[in-house]
């Protein structure tokens, strides 16, 4: 009897595990926060700040207004702040490319910086320019972008190699948007 | 040696710099009066034909910075001008004052086109901080009525009173009017029209209390919304007369030839007959008869030989409409290289020394309604740059209009707002083909020499179709809509918009693309056909090229970094190294395909529909 119990609890325990090892590898590689965006002089640091103004800026442009979204990820060992240019009302960083985007990372007593590139953020309705993964690269996080190709979504997929952001991959998504 | 001689050494040291100084005047004879050295301009070097020359640098100038007046004047509006108007345009100006503080804004409403700016955009431009200026400093509202505020500021009806600081205190403390102060502004005075007549200028000293962030959506108001905007000084609108007179919204740029001074010639001259100098009225090549002091140009052909005459001592006729008559309807002699908010004359000429130096005068306006023109350039004079002999010289733009047409593009959607508060179309720079829209084509050139059939051309991904509609999409900051026609144009641009409602029924059909509907190529071609397309298209360029010129850029350079521009944003900075989404090419990469892809459309252009039109040899 208590052989059988111990052979139940055995059993169980071992679902139990198995579970949570798919869950958690279906898990990986999915969104686990929302993307959010928070105004640069509250969330990046004033060195920061004024860095992202010297490398990236020729204009009156305040990098202060600016939305950045901080990305850090369990495992990763230093965050990755990402860059939207726009200010409200302002698009003077955006042409007929989109709009400018930087990523940087703190190195030593600087910032690396590690993504620049335009992309468009005139989306269909509900789709998001950015998508976060929790995988990671070379310690820091996959990104993937959409775009509107013709009239359907282009998924970008960009890996950091070491030095800098990569594209890695393209998907096209099936869905056409009219 | 001479330690131990404290005066002796101060001697020797004086008579060592005296030597050094004479030794420079002596080599570098023109260094003493190099240009814009007695007025301390702000100085850019340009290069025209592998030629360099130092002009103003009108990114660090503004109406304050110039020179004061040197001399005093007057300008006594008629009486039954004063009726029409309703206020006076009269004006008495000393010596020693700067233009900010004899200049309205209704006088420079064509030219630099302050009106449509807002005080948000002139604080930014100038680092002001509005939270600490005082409402009183900002001379428009003095005689703005509760009503008139309603009708310039959109959405201040909604305001609660708690939150209207100074027109709270106006009504309880000038008016004795006690009030629910959680009711809107716009439901009190619905109740109480009488209330609307309060002019803001009662509350006296009161105002000195009260900043202008008191008063929401003052700041970022239009000039142009508040009534009588056109007699306000300069200098009473926080921050502006601080503005770089190549940040005003329709921005003084240098654009044009260069010439040399070859020769200066004093009064003793008679019967020039090879003048580049006069007016608009009486073109500007007036000959000059007696009294001719001028300075001889040598440089490009077109320039060889010619003479600027003095308008010290040459008055050509100017001004036009009921204004045109002020002053003996006369002005000086002269050009316009830096466009028409004011005209440079060449001034005092010294033949022994070879110099001459050129003073700058101002006008007065009233456009829009009533249309009374503008007086001759008379309001000066204000001291210039000076030459000596062999100095390059910027004369602008060797145009029928003294130099002006290097001004004639502005930014986009500013003829619409103007012609909507009355401005005539004929007073804009450009203003001719405004009502048709132009010809429904890209032929012709822009600023810098660009052609702009061949710039279309050589942007990729632009060639095709007028009547294509993008898929509906908003951009994350608040605006959705579609790409329409030829160039994908957003449909929530201003300036798409505006020329859309244009159109009979655009309204609905802006209606329908707002909504997301799907829409036909035919009600594309329709309400926003080829031509206006390709009108907000040259606009468009204009803009960017100008940028490019004002950034020195000249020559295959010039369209790189319109290219630039054009992909990345006026931000974009030079030669940025900024990928697409693809990671393959960068911002500077995509100048140079433009670059190629225009030098191979302006090549293959004998075929082109430009070409065609003209039936002759390719501009």
């Amino acid at each position: 009897m208590r052989t059988l119990r111990r052979f139940r609890t055995t059993i169980l325990i071992g679902l139990l595990l198995t579970g949570s090892v798919i869950v958690g590898l279906l898990n990986q590689g999915k969104a686990t926060e929302f993307v959010t965006w928070q105004r640069a002089s509250q969330v990046a640091p004033a060195s920061l700040v004024q860095q992202i103004q010297q490398e990236n800026l020729s204009g009156n442009s305040q990098v202060g207004d600016m939305k950045v979204w901080k990305i850090q990820r369990p495992q990763q060992s230093k965050p990755l702040y990402l860059i939207d240019s726009r200010i409200k009302g302002k698009a003077s960083l955006c042409g007929a490319l989109g709009c400018a985007f930087w990523g940087y990372v703190p190195v030593s007593d600087r910032f690396q910086r590690v993504l620049s590139a335009y992309f468009d953020p005139r989306l269909p309705p509900k789709i998001q320019l950015f998508e976060s993964q929790n995988a990671l690269q070379n310690g820091l996080p996959i990104l993937k972008v959409n775009q509107l190709e013709k009239q359907q979504i282009c998924q970008y997929q960009y890996e950091f190699n070491g030095k800098g952001y990569e594209l890695m991959e393209t998907r096209l998504l099936p869905q056409r948007y009219e | 040696m001479i330690r131990g001689h404290p005066n002796l050494t101060r001697v020797v040291k004086s008579a060592i710099g005296l030597l050094i100084v004479l030794l420079i005047l002596i080599t570098f004879p023109g260094s003493a009066f190099s240009v814009g050295d007695e007025n301390a301009f702000p100085i850019a070097s340009i290069e025209s034909d592998g030629q360099f020359a130092q002009v103003p640098d009108w990114s660090e100038i503004t109406l304050r910075s110039l020179p004061p007046v040197t001399e005093d004047g007057e300008f006594n509006a008629p009486n039954e001008v004063k009726q029409a108007l309703g206020y006076d345009l009269s004006r008495r100006w000393k010596a020693g004052q700067t233009a900010d503080t004899f200049l309205k804004l209704g006088d420079l409403q064509t030219s630099l086109y302050p009106q449509i700016s807002n005080l948000d955009k002139v604080a930014q431009l100038t680092q002001l901080d509005l939270n600490q200026v005082a409402l009183s400093a900002f001379g428009l509202v003095e005689n703005q009525s509760i009503a008139d505020l309603l009708s310039a500021i959109p959405g201040l009806e909604t305001y609660r009173l708690s939150d209207l600081a100074p027109i709270h205190t106006l009504l309880r403390a000038i008016a004795g009017f006690n009030s629910d102060a959680n009711l809107s502004l716009g439901a009190i005075v619905a109740a109480n029209p009488n209330l609307g007549e309060l002019k803001l200028g009662q509350l006296d000293k009161k105002m000195e209390t009260f900043a202008i962030a008191d008063l929401p959506g003052l700041a970022n108001t239009p000039l142009q919304n508040f009534k009588n905007w056109e007699n306000t000084l300069i200098s009473q609108v926080p921050g502006l007369a601080n503005v770089p007179l190549a940040q005003m919204p329709n921005p003084i740029q240098t654009v044009g030839s260069l010439g040399v001074v070859d020769v200066v010639y004093g009064t003793a001259e008679e019967n020039r007959q090879d003048a580049i100098s006069g007016s608009h009225e009486a073109g500007f090549t007036v000959p000059c008869r007696e009294n001719c002091a001028h300075a001889e140009l040598t440089g490009p052909t077109a320039l060889h030989g010619k003479q600027w005459i003095s308008g010290k001592f040459q008055q050509v006729k100017g001004g036009f409409g009921v204004l045109g008559a002020v002053h003996g309807g006369q002005e000086p002699t002269g050009r316009h290289p830096f466009g028409d908010a004011f005209k440079v004359s060449v001034w005092d000429v010294d033949e022994s020394s070879g110099r001459v130096s050129t003073a700058l005068h101002f006008r007065i306006c009233k456009r829009g309604l009533p249309d009374l023109g503008c007086t001759p350039y008379f309001l000066g004079p204000v001291p210039f740059l000076s030459y000596h002999e062999k100095d390059p010289i910027f004369v602008g733009v060797l145009d029928a209009q003294g130099g002006a047409s290097s001004q004639a593009s502005i930014p986009a959607g500013v003829i619409e707002r103007a012609m909507a508060k009355g401005i005539p179309a004929q007073a804009l720079p450009g203003g001719e083909s405004v009502g048709s829209f132009g010809d429904g084509t890209l032929c012709g050139e822009g600023v810098g020499s660009v052609e702009f059939q061949a710039l279309a051309s050589a942007f990729s991904g632009i060639e095709g179709n007028y009547g294509s509609a993008g898929s509906f999409v908003c951009d994350g900051d608040g605006n959705c809509g579609r790409g329409l026609g030829r160039y994908q144009y957003m449909s929530y641009r201003s300036d798409v918009r505006v020329a859309v409602e244009r159109q009979e029924e655009g309204a609905a059909f802006l209606a329908k693309v707002d909504s997301g509907a799907s829409i036909s190529e035919g009600e594309i071609s329709r309400y926003f056909p080829p031509a206006v397309q390709d009108q907000i298209f040259k606009a468009d360029q204009t803009q960017n090229i100008q940028q490019a010129v004002r950034e020195g850029f000249r020559g295959d350079r010039l369209i790189e970094r319109v290219g630039q521009i054009h992909f990345g944003g006026p931000e974009a900075p030079i030669d940025g190294g900024a990928s697409d989404q693809h990671g393959r090419l960068t911002l500077k990469t995509y100048g140079e395909e433009l670059r190629r892809n225009y030098q191979a459309a302006a090549k293959s252009k004998s075929g082109s529909k430009c070409q065609k039109a003209k039936g002759g040899k390719p501009k």
